[in-house]
Order: C-alpha cells, then sequence, then structure tokens
C-alpha cells in the first residue's frame, strides 16, 4: 500500500534522513521506533507531503505521491497525526472534528463517520462543545486521533501518541490503537514507548541518526540483543 | 443626564463596534494571508469618503452605495492581492521575508490612499447631515443616522462571524490561522485562494465598516486601523477566540465608548492626534494587566 524507497530528506541543507526505505501492507500495523532526533517525525512529515525528499520516491496505492501537496495527499487517505496533537486550540472539539473530514470526500460521509469516531471515543461526544484547549491531556490526544479518523483514512501515521500521559491513558491508547487495525484501517506508528509498540504491532522498523538500521517482525526484534539494550532497557 | 448617557452608549458601541471589527480583520489577515495589512483603517477612509462623495455629489443614498460598494470593494481587494501581493509572495524565498515585505508593501499603500483621498478630499473634516431626523426611543432622542451606522456595523459583523463560525470555509480559514501546517494535514489548501479570499473580505468588511462613518478625513483612517497592532501581537490570531473570549470584547466595547464621547468632554477640544495616540495606549490597558497578572 505505502512503499517508501531510498529517499533523502533535508531541513534546508542539513539532511535529517539518509536512503530510507519502507513498507507498509494493507491492514497492517507497522511500528517505527529510534531515539530522540532519530528522524521519525521526518519520515512522517516526508510521506504526508509536508517535506518533499531530495531524491527517492513514496509511493501509495501505486501513485507517485513524493511531489504531491501535503493537501492532496490526505485525499487520497493518508491521515498524519502530529507529534504533540496540534490541535486548533480555539475552537471546539466538534469543530476541530469537522476539520478532519475537510476533504470533500469525507465533507460528504461527516456525519456518519463522526458516529463512528464517538463510538470510539465516547468522551468526545460528550465534549463536543468545549473548546479543545480545555481538555485534559489525554482528551487532547483522544481528539487528535478523533480528528486524524475523520478524513476516513486507508493509512494512519501516529507520531508519539503515548508522549506525556500517565501510563494508564497510554494503555488505553493503544488498545485503541489496536483496534483500528480490525477496521481495515493501515497503522504507521511512532513511539518511543518501544515496548508497548513491539507489543501491538506486526513489524518494525529502527531509525537511527537518519537511516534505518534494522527491521523486521515485532516479536523477532524485541528478542534482538540491540533491542533489548538500546531500547527495553534489559 | 439620561439622554447623553444613552448617547454616550451608543456612539461608544458604534465606535467599539468598528474596532472589535477591525481586530478581526487583523487577525485574520495576520492569520491566514500573513499581509499586515497596515492600511485597514484607510479602506475604512476611504469607504467613508465614496458614500460621501456619492450622497453630495449625486445624491445617491448612503445605503445603496453600502449595498453595491461591498461588492465592488471586494473585487478591488482581488485585483490588489492578485497583483502586489502575490507577486510579493512568488518573489519571496521565505514567509518571513514576505511578512516583512508586504508589511513595507501596506505602508506604501497606505501613503498613496491617503494621498490620494488628500488630493480628492482635501484635507478637512467631511461631514454630511443624512437621516438626521430624531427618533424617539423611550422618550430619549436619537438621531436615527446613528442607529442606522450601529445597525450596519452589527449587521455586517454578525454576517461575517458567522460565516466563520458555521461553513466549511469559514472553519478552515479560522484553522488556517491557527495553525496552517496542521490546517494543510487536513486537506485544505492554504496556498491558493484562501489568503486572497481573506483579503477580499477583509478590505470589503473595512470598506463597508466605513460607510456610515458620516465624519471623516484623509488622516482619520490611520489610527482606528494601526491602533490595533501592538494588541494583536501579543494575542493569537483566531478571530472565533477573540469573539469567545467575550471578556476582551466587552471591554473594548466600553472603552469604545470612553473614547468615544467621554473624552471630548473631558478633555475638551484636545489634539485630535494626541487623542488618536492616546486611544492605542489606553486600550492596551486590560492586555497589559492580563499578562501581568
Ligand atoms: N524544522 C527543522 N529544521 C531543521 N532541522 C530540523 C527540523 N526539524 C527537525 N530537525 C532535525 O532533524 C533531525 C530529525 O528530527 P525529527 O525527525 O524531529 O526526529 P524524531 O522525530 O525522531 O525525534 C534532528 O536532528 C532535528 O534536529
Ligand atoms: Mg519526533
Amino acid at each position: 500500500m505505502l512503499q517508501v524507497s531510498n529517499i533523502n530528506s533535508f531541513y534546508r541543507k542539513i539532511q535529517a534522513l539518509w536512503g530510507v526505505s519502507l513498507r507498509i501492507d494493507e491492514k497492517e500495523l507497522v511500528a517505527l521506533i529510534g531515539a530522540n532526533g532519530a528522524g521519525k517525525t521526518t519520515l512522517l512529515k516526508t510521506i504526508s507531503g509536508l517535506l518533499h525528499p531530495a531524491s527517492g520516491s513514496v509511493q501509495f496505492l501505486d501513485m507517485r505521491i513524493d511531489q504531491m501537496p501535503a493537501h492532496s495527499i490526505v485525499e487520497l487517505g493518508v491521515s498524519h497525526v502530529s507529534e504533540g496533537r496540534r490541535l486548533f486550540q480555539d475552537m471546539t472539539v466538534r469543530e476541530n472534528l469537522d476539520m478532519g473530514a475537510y476533504t470533500h470526500k469525507a465533507w460528504n460521509k461527516k456525519e456518519e463517520t463522526l458516529e463512528r469516531v464517538h463510538q470510539i471515543f465516547p468522551i468526545l461526544k460528550v465534549r463536543s462543545r468545549q473548546l479543545a484547549r480545555t481538555l485534559s491531556g489525554g482528551e487532547q490526544q483522544m481528539l487528535a486521533m478523533g480528528r486524524g479518523l475523520m478524513s476516513r483514512p486507508r493509512l494512519c501515521m501516529f507520531d508519539e501518541l503515548s508522549y506525556g500521559l500517565a501510563p494508564i491513558l497510554a494503555k488505553e491508547v493503544f488498545k485503541i490503537v489496536k483496534t483500528l487495525r480490525e477496521q481495515d484501517i493501515a497503522i504507521l506508528l511512532v513511539e518511543q514507548n518501544v515496548r508497548h509498540a513491539l507489543e501491538i504491532a506486526d513489524r518494525a522498523y529502527v531509525l537511527e541518526n537518519g537511516r534505518i538500521v534494522l527491521e523486521g517482525e515485532s516479536r523477532g526484534l524485541s528478542e534482538n540483543e540491540l533491542i533489548k539494550q538500546a531500547y527495553l532497557g534489559l | 443626564m439620561i439622554v447623553t448617557l444613552l448617547d454616550i452608549t451608543i456612539g461608544g458601541l458604534l465606535t467599539g463596534g468598528i474596532y472589535a471589527l477591525t481586530a478581526v480583520g487583523l487577525n485574520l489577515q495576520y492569520g491566514v494571508a500573513r499581509v499586515l495589512n497596515i492600511a485597514h483603517g484607510e479602506f475604512i477612509m476611504l469607504g467613508a469618503f465614496a458614500t460621501y462623495s456619492l450622497y453630495t455629489l449625486f445624491g445617491i443614498n448612503p445605503l445603496v452605495s453600502l449595498a453595491i460598494g461591498g461588492p465592488i470593494v471586494f473585487i478591488m481587494g482581488f485585483l490588489i492581492h492578485n497583483t502586489l501581493f502575490q507577486y510579493l509572495r512568488s518573489s519571496s524565498e521565505s514567509m518571513g521575508a514576505f511578512e516583512g515585505r508586504s508589511l513595507l508593501a501596506s505602508f506604501g499603500l497606505l501613503f498613496i490612499i491617503q494621498n490620494v483621498a488628500l488630493l480628492s478630499w482635501g484635507p478637512e473634516i467631511k461631514g454630511y447631515t443624512y437621516l438626521a431626523e430624531p427618533v424617539n426611543i423611550l422618550g430619549t432622542i436619537f438621531a436615527a443616522n446613528r442607529l442606522v451606522a450601529l445597525l450596519f456595523a452589527v449587521a455586517i459583523g454578525l454576517a461575517f462571524y458567522l460565516f466563520l463560525v458555521r461553513t466549511r470555509l469559514g472553519k478552515a480559514i479560522r484553522a488556517a490561522a491557527q495553525d496552517p501546517e496542521t490546517a494543510q494535514l487536513m486537506g485544505i489548501n492554504i496556498h491558493r485562494g484562501f489568503s486572497r479570499l481573506t483579503y477580499q473580505h477583509d478590505v470589503r468588511n473595512h470598506t463597508t465598516y466605513g460607510s456610515p462613518l458620516y465624519c471623516n478625513c484623509p488622516y482619520c483612517g490611520g489610527f482606528r486601523g494601526i491602533g490595533q497592532y501592538p494588541r494583536q501581537f501579543h494575542r493569537g490570531f483566531d478571530p472565533g477566540a477573540y469573539w469567545q473570549h467575550s471578556d476582551l470584547y466587552r471591554s473594548r466595547v466600553i472603552i469604545g465608548c470612553l473614547l468615544h464621547d467621554l473624552h471630548p468632554l473631558t478633555l475638551g477640544k484636545a489634539n485630535r492626534y494626541f487623542r488618536e495616540i492616546e486611544k492605542c495606549i489606553v486600550s492596551e490597558l486590560p492586555l497589559i494587566k492580563r499578562l501581568s497578572s
């Protein structure tokens, strides 16, 4: 479904990704792990079109998307839930969800999608008319996820969902991610919480200094000595 | 006494209302189009003069000019944006550079509009009498034009507010003003048409706000617009939030009241410019309080 091939991405003159390749199949849950500053967010931005790679290609459903603008890529079915939630703080919960369904295709089915999102995150229905900035941290993360789903994506990319959440909430969030893939949405999960990520993912990639250094089945990776030492603290 | 108080209140509401609407315009302009449109007040002034001339020269009803003027200025905004700002945008290497240049260009626009107004209408304060007949409300007498002007300002403001809060496009404009990058991830194309559209709305609105002002001069626009800037830099740039922060809105209306009518009473015939500058400072006070608390 998604094929990233050999991309090099830059912030002006500073190279952040070096020959990165990655693949996600239909309905797959893939984890992307790596230390702070490894380039995880940069990779997501390159896929969602906020950043264009200097070389290499990104293909989604057999279409080249690496030079497409971000707003067109959403339309194709790629949703990117940014690090730090990035809600529209001065808009209500409902308005945030509306914006998630901005594309024409999604807008026509907005009410139906909203019902589904409310089923997954009942709290968002309760908070509907509240400003996003008045939500608790956990609720804000739910809203960010809910907003990401409003575009009815085929592939959803989550950047550091568990960051700053209490362990119980983090667990809850991971549980929800797991249920999403049962709804035929492929997921690319960026996480610092490696243990949890590997628990729910089918496969995983490890990014270090802008390069993929390891990839494979999650189960295999959690047995890997390097991962154990560097990320699981064993 | 009650008459004076009511009159002060209504005058203040009108002034305060226009200030508030200008602030909304600034939010949008900067937030979405990244154009620091210093020339806001000039469009208000232009609207007031155009209405004045159409009325005094051709006897065209100010309310009619208001109705046809809106669409005309909307198109004017389109032209200005498509030529001037579009050119600057495409020739600027970064957003920061564009902001700087658009600020300078706006200043240029300000001086051009001011001087064109100066040449066309002369430096004196111009006024006209329209709908000046007294209206009796609850035993208090008002000039009808004041009430009509107030109604218009409220109607335009309300219509624009509903556009921003209710429609898909309006919400998208607010979203883009708050966080352009995330707006793109929602599928909002922030590059095409969007900033131009806000610019058009903005210019149109301001000209219309000016139309019911029956007293005007070429320099009157300057501080009506510019006075808003310092505040906008401290606050966020979302007009929706602006309306939701009703305490701020209310305080601004109250300030409008104070400035509009009490001031001349207390200071007598103070220098107009001095008063204008003071407006900026006085209206900063609630903000300074907020920041320091
Ligand atoms: N906007 C930016 N401008 C310049 N450099 C950046 C920018 N964003 C990230 N970087 C750099 O790119 C590298 C990868 O960052 P990032 O993708 O955010 O890492 P991660 O998400 O894995 O923590 C880091 O060295 C970071 O300093
Ligand atoms: Mg990151």
